[in-house]
C-alpha cells in the first residue's frame, strides 16, 4: 500500500500556486512540498492537517491509500 | 536599480584590484628587497595590497548578497560557494604571510619570496572568479529574480560548504600522511582553517534562527534527513577510520583531523543526498 495525494492538483486549482508559495503558507521548505507531491515523503499528521486547512478540504480528500 | 549599481561598482573595483595585485607581484619579484629595505617604492605595494584587502572585504558582503538574492540557477549557487570558501582560505593565507614576514624582519632574515607570492596569486585567482561571477550576473536576464525560501538555501549551502571544506581538508591531511611528514601537532591549527567556512555558515544560520522555537529551526523533512545522515555517519565512521590503518604508516596526530574531516564529508554529503533525492 502506498500513500498518494492530490496536493499538486489542488495547488494548481488554487490559482496555479507554486510549490514555494504553498511551502511558505504551511511553514515548510519547497523541497518538502516537492517530496510530498512526488510521494517520496509522507507528511506528519500535523502537516497533513495544515495542508488540509489551507486548501479547505479534509485530510482524506488530500491523501489516500492505493494498492501498489 | 540598486543591485545593478552594486554590480557595476564591484566590477570596477575588481578590475582595479586585479591590476593592483599584478603590480605588487611584479614589484616584489623584480625588487625582492623592497619589503625589507627602506625604499621610496615601498609605499606602492603596501597601498595596492591594502586596496586589494579592502576589495576582498567588500566582496564577501557581495557574495552574501548574492546568496540572499536567491540566484535562480544551481550553477551560480555552487560557483558562489566555491568563491566563498576560497575567500576564507585567502584571508588565512594573508595572515600566515604577514606573520612570516614579521618574523623574518624581526630576526633580520631574508623573506621567502614564495611565502609572499602564493597568497597574492590566490588573491588574483579569487578576484578573477569574482569578475566571472559579475559577468554571469550581468548577462543573465533572470539572475536577479528574488523569491522567498524558508531557510532552504542556507540549509543546502551549509551542507555543500561542509562537503567542500571536508574534501579540501582531507586532501591536505592525506597529502601529509601519505608522505609521512613529521607531525608534532603543529599542523592541527592549519587543518582547522578548513572548518571556518562551515562555521561561518552555521553561525549565520544560528543568528537568523535564534529567535525562533528550536523545533522550528528545520522542518520535519529536514529533521528526518539529518537524522538519517547522522545514522549513516555513525555506521561509516568506524570503517572510515579503519581505512587509515591499511596504509601501514604511523598515524601520529593525523588520525584526529582525518577522522573529523571524514565525518564532515559523510554527514554533509549524506544530508545533501537524502534532502535532494527524497
Amino acid at each position: 500500500m502506498k500513500l498518494e495525494n492530490t496536493i499538486r492538483r489542488n495547488r494548481f486549482d488554487k490559482g496555479e500556486m507554486s510549490q514555494q508559495e504553498l511551502a511558505n503558507a504551511v511553514g515548510v521548505t519547497k523541497q518538502t512540498i516537492h517530496s510530498i507531491e512526488k510521494g517520496k515523503f509522507n507528511p506528519s499528521t500535523f502537516l497533513a492537517l495544515k495542508l488540509a486547512k489551507f486548501f479547505d478540504k479534509t485530510v482524506e480528500e488530500l491523501f489516500y491509500l492505493s494498492n501498489d | 536599480m540598486k543591485k545593478v549599481v552594486n554590480v557595476y561598482f564591484m566590477m570596477i573595483t575588481a578590475v582595479i584590484t586585479l591590476a593592483a595585485l599584478l603590480i605588487v607581484i611584479y614589484l616584489i619579484n623584480t625588487f625582492p628587497n623592497m619589503l625589507v629595505e627602506k625604499n621610496s617604492l615601498q609605499l606602492i605595494p603596501v597601498l595596492c595590497y591594502f586596496f586589494a584587502f579592502g576589495f576582498h572585504i567588500i566582496s564577501v558582503f557581495f557574495l552574501i548578497q548574492s546568496f540572499k538574492n536567491q540566484l535562480k540557477y544551481r550553477k551560480f549557487k555552487i560557483f558562489v560557494l566555491v568563491i566563498f570558501v576560497l575567500s576564507v582560505i585567502s584571508f588565512m593565507m594573508d595572515k600566515v604571510m604577514i606573520d612570516e614576514l614579521a618574523d623574518d624582519m624581526r630576526y633580520g632574515l631574508e623573506y621567502d619570496l614564495i611565502m609572499v607570492t602564493i597568497p597574492l596569486l590566490v588573491k588574483v585567482f579569487y578576484t578573477v572568479l569574482i569578475l566571472i561571477l559579475i559577468f554571469l550576473l550581468l548577462t543573465d536576464k533572470n539572475v536577479l529574480n528574488i523569491f522567498e525560501k524558508k531557510d532552504e538555501t542556507i540549509f543546502t549551502i551549509a551542507q555543500i560548504v561542509g562537503l567542500i571544506s571536508g574534501i579540501l581538508g582531507m586532501i591536505l591531511v592525506l597529502s601529509h600522511f601519505l608522505r609521512s611528514l613529521p607531525n608534532h601537532g603543529s599542523w592541527l591549527p592549519a587543518y582547522s582553517i578548513f572548518f571556518i567556512p562551515y562555521g561561518i555558515i552555521i553561525a549565520y544560520w544560528l543568528v537568523i534562527k535564534f529567535k525562533e522555537n528550536i523545533l522550528e529551526w528545520v522542518d520535519e523533512k529536514q529533521w528526518k534527513d539529518v537524522l538519517r545522515a547522522a545514522l549513516t555517519t555513525l555506521i561509516l565512521s568506524i570503517p572510515g577510520l579503519g581505512l587509515m590503518f591499511i596504509f601501514n604508516k604511523p598515524t601520529e596526530y593525523y588520525w584526529f583531523p582525518y577522522f573529523v574531516f571524514f565525518i564532515l564529508i559523510v554527514f554533509s554529503g549524506s544530508t545533501l543526498v537524502f534532502y535532494k533525492s527524497t
